[in-house]
């Protein structure tokens, strides 16, 4: 006996109520189950990466920011370093230029006061050996004339005598 | 015979072989209906329109290869799984598996073997290591972002991505299942694609009452500013627009497998009906043209009851 077609067709829109039940049945044990073993932690290690990822790129970030500032950083302090250098420098040579001139015009007024000191000690040897020549000149006198008187001899002889005693001196009186 | 004799040259004829092998493979748990215990008892040829309906509606028996003349075994499934019927209120359910469930169960099964594995295919960083864990990674962000994210909204979607993996797994299984020979479609059964949006309907009214609260939920559901005179018109039609959009979910995924698999019989239908081996390479054609589209729309149908799911949820979880 065949089931007229009509049948069958009607059969295609017709609910199995225990097929209905075993796909609900087989649905939410399926969910259950890949929710737990299989979509929780797939999902969970998706959004742990996906942290990890933002949190890296973040801190890249933050580092290339921190990295930028402490070049910026160390490039002005090699300016203010160069800086401070040539100023140190500059400042160096004033001084070695202000030392010398000082040490040349200390050198020079001290040369010149030893000029000045010596020409006076000069002046003051030559005024005492004057003294000393002209005491004992009056010396030299007084005795050729006490030698004179003593003698009592004529103009010639006296002359004479006055001019050997001033030649046998002579060496001596350069003194 | 004779029609092999005359035929056309060699290399139609080995099309045509392979027409006819594919046809037969095809065909064959149709074929075999005739010997079945459920099926009709005269071991008389089915009628053409018999044959379809064998190969397109549920059926008490799994038809497996055997290497018999019909190439097919239909196994009783009443016999492997017994008798499971009982009466709830007066209504007679019968629980025995059928052809479908059994599919059903295999789409399931499939879903178990590949992705609870899945997990174990991270490395520390939590990076897939094998292209399979790769691809459904991207599967997964696909559902995450493109559906649960962008249609229900950062900070609820991703509740809801376990349920839209689960449902569009299941239906793109069971839609590639029916396309391997002594393959059945689940999801071209009312049953199925009904039990699988009355799941969405469920979610959707979940999601609704934990937006909204149980009651600011269904007080809104008419929308505000509608003056108070127009609550008789508004009022029936937003409680059948709730149930509209389970039954297109319901009708959308069933049509479509159905008429696949309709259009698939008559096209390898046409060389029996023809009883000429001539039609064979014309229909082989077309039926691989026809499987390809069908390919493409088993993850369209998924895809879009997916879709369709997640909008739902995310219009009750927004709303107003």
């Amino acid at each position: 006996m065949t089931t007229p077609p009509i049948l069958l067709a009607n059969a295609l829109t017709q609910i199995n109520p225990g097929l209905v039940i075993w796909t609900i049945v087989t649905f939410v044990v399926l969910l259950v189950l890949l929710r737990r073993f299989a979509w929780g932690p797939i999902l969970s290690m998706i959004e742990d990466r996906e942290v990890g990822i933002r949190e890296s790129l973040e801190a890249a970030d933050r580092q290339r920011a921190e990295a930028q500032r402490m070049i910026e950083e160390h490039h002005a302090a090699l300016e203010l370093a160069r800086k401070d250098a040539a100023e140190m420098v500059k400042r160096a040579q004033e001084e070695v230029e202000l030392a010398r001139v000082e040490a040349l015009d200390k050198a020079k007024a001290e040369a010149a006061e030893l000029i000045a000191s010596a020409r006076a000690q000069i002046e003051a040897e030559q005024k005492k050996a004057f003294s000393e020549v002209k005491v004992v000149a009056v010396d030299l006198a007084m005795a050729a004339a006490s030698k004179l008187i003593e003698a009592s001899m004529d103009e010639a002889q006296q002359r004479r005598l006055v001019q050997d005693y001033l030649d046998q001196l002579d060496p001596a009186s350069g003194a | 015979m004779n029609l092999m004799l005359q035929g056309p040259p060699i290399r139609a004829r080995a099309t045509s072989l392979m027409a006819l092998l594919l046809s037969l493979s095809l065909l064959a748990p149709t074929l075999a209906a005739a010997d079945a215990p459920g099926g009709p008892e005269e071991s008389e040829q089915p009628t053409f329109t018999e044959a379809l309906w064998t190969f397109v509606l549920d059926a008490p028996y799994l038809p497996i290869p055997w290497p018999t003349e019909t190439l097919t075994r239909n196994i009783p499934l009443e016999d492997a799984f017994g008798k499971l019927e009982f009466e709830v209120a007066g209504i007679n359910v019968d629980m025995t598996p059928t052809k479908h469930t059994v599919f059903l169960w295999l789409s399931a099964l499939l879903c178990v073997l590949l992705f609870i594995p899945a997990r174990r295919k991270y490395d520390k960083q939590g990076v897939p290591s094998s292209k399979g864990a790769n691809f459904i990674e991207a599967l997964v962000l696909f559902v995450r972002d493109e559906m649960a994210i962008a249609n229900i909204g950062r900070k609820e979607g991703p509740r809801y991505v376990p349920f839209l993996l689960t449902a569009f797994f299941l239906i793109l299984f069971m839609n590639l299942l029916s396309l391997v020979p002594y393959g059945a479609a689940a999801t071209g059964n009312l049953a199925v694609t009904g039990a699988l949006a009355l799941m969405t309907f469920v979610m959707t009214q979940i999601a609704g009452m934990r937006a909204h609260g149980p009651v600011g939920y269904w007080a809104g559901l008419v929308p505000s500013g509608v003056p108070w005179f127009l609550y008789p018109i508004m009022v029936p039609i937003e409680i059948m627009a709730l149930f509209t959009k389970p039954f297109a979910l319901t009708v959308r995924l069933f049509a479509n497998m159905t008429a696949g698999k309709v259009v698939i019989f008559s096209l390898i239908g046409l060389i029996f009906l023809f009883e000429s081996v001539v039609v064979s390479p014309i229909s082989v054609a077309f039926t691989l043209f026809i499987l390809v589209l069908k390919l493409f729309v088993s993850f369209l149908q998924a895809f879009v009851f997916t879709m369709l799911s997640s909008l739902f949820i995310g219009m009750a979880s927004h709303a107003h």
